[in-house]
């Protein structure tokens, strides 16, 4: 069966993105920081399908295609190259510049991302799409969760964890540092964690 | 200078509490017990700083009889500590404690002009809030659980401007726990 792979870039104080969905605070796999760059790049060559929501579509699909050149490109040639899925029911076709088109697919994010482990592919990843990671990690369909934690407090922002999901217990597999100051911790869900909202404190 | 160090517990999602005040989230390490987890924190620390909800709560806790010598010993150390406690209207009890009451950016810059070593900043989220606001915070000592609770209490809300931090280190657990250390850079600008 195909993994289903969370990559979500957040701040310390758990923000995906500024209050008016900027993300400049991601590291960029193509300055400085060349070990994000590589584990990027070994990243996206296990799990070559990109998953997103409609909204990271919104973002991605208008400016991932349109690096055509600079230290950028190599990069952008390999994620544009991706199998493309976006989870979406008002969206009709969701074109990527000159690259493949990704796929449409609506309906219940949860049933249809079911289904779509079940057939032949690579595994898939998911990026920025907060409410259909959200209600993925819910539904229990998310195999791994790798969180990128970059070194800074935003104060206010776009939360990536909000009420909307439920508590999970979580297993580490590793984590590791970059130039940046970027730690990426990679865990995989364990049971849902139901007693950690009703129990109180007992030490 | 005395370093002013915040060491404290979180879930992956960024609470320090469940919504009731919970800490059963908090992982066990087979390695480590809580007497050798509050060793570490006290071993470069003379003196702790508290919230006043968290100092009532947690400021004069003693230990169960029947909990391990090793966490009796570390708990009796943390009470020989000299502890501040931050509060709007309380002005003492009847420990040694230092009750601080107004003009804290004043407060904390004296105490940590004082001979001695770092401060542990213990928490909870209101005064975290408050000295981060003033930028009064050196270092940030965060062991991350692994574990996401929904809802809770948040460490970081209500904070006014954005703040750089530098990676010092991080360290990974069998438990699952991952310690990491910033230091505030200069005001964010």
């Amino acid at each position: 069966m195909r993994k289903l792979i969370l990559q979500e870039f957040v701040t310390l104080d758990g923000m995906a993105a500024e209050i008016d969905g900027d993300t400049k605070f991601i590291p960029t796999t193509f300055q400085s920081d060349k070990g994000f760059r590589t584990e990027q790049e070994e990243l996206i060559e296990a799990a070559n399908t990109m998953v997103i929501g409609r909204k990271t579509y919104e973002l991605f699909g208008e400016y991932w295609p349109n690096v055509k050149e600079g230290e950028e490109k190599e990069f952008a040639d390999k994620l544009n190259s991706m199998d493309k899925i976006v989870v979406s029911n008002t969206l009709e076709s969701a074109p990527w510049g000159d690259w493949e088109p990704a796929k449409v697919v609506s309906g219940r994010a949860e049933e249809e991302l079911a289904k779509l482990k079940e057939q032949p592919g690579s595994d898939m990843l998911i990026w920025g799409s907060i409410s259909l990671s959200q209600s993925l990690i819910n539904a229990g369909l998310i195999d791994e969760i790798r969180i990128v934690t970059c070194p800074l407090v935003l104060g206010e922002g776009r939360p990536f964890f909000g009420d909307n999901i439920s508590s999970l217990d979580l297993k580490l597999q590793d984590a590791k540092t970059f130039d940046s100051g970027a730690v990426e911790a990679r865990y995989s869900p364990q049971k849902t964690a139901e007693s950690h909202r009703s129990r109180t404190a007992n030490l | 200078v005395r370093k002013l160090i915040l060491n404290l517990a979180i879930t992956l999602d960024g609470f320090i509490e469940g919504p009731n005040g919970e800490i059963d989230w908090l992982v066990r390490d087979p390695e480590m017990d809580f007497g050798d987890i509050l060793n570490e924190i006290l071993s470069d620390k003379d003196a702790i700083f508290y919230g006043r909800v968290s100092y009532d709560k947690w400021g004069n806790f003693q230990p169960d009889k029947e909990a391990s010598s090793k966490i009796k010993v570390a708990y009796e150390r943390m009470h020989s500590k000299q502890k501040y406690v931050f509060s709007r209207t309380k002005t003492g009890d009847d420990t040694d404690a230092i009750f601080i009451n107004s003009d804290i950016e004043e407060r904390v810059l004296g105490i940590k002009q004082q001979p001695g070593k770092n401060i542990w900043l213990y928490g909870g989220a209101e005064i975290t809030t408050t000295l981060l606001n003033l930028d009064l915070i050196d270092e940030f000592r965060l062991a991350v659980h692994p574990v996401i609770i929904g809802s809770g209490k948040p460490l970081f809300q209500n904070i006014e401007d954005r703040h750089k931090l530098k990676l010092i280190d991080v360290e990974g657990y069998k438990s699952g726990v991952i310690l990491v250390k910033y230091q505030s850079e200069s005001p964010a600008t």
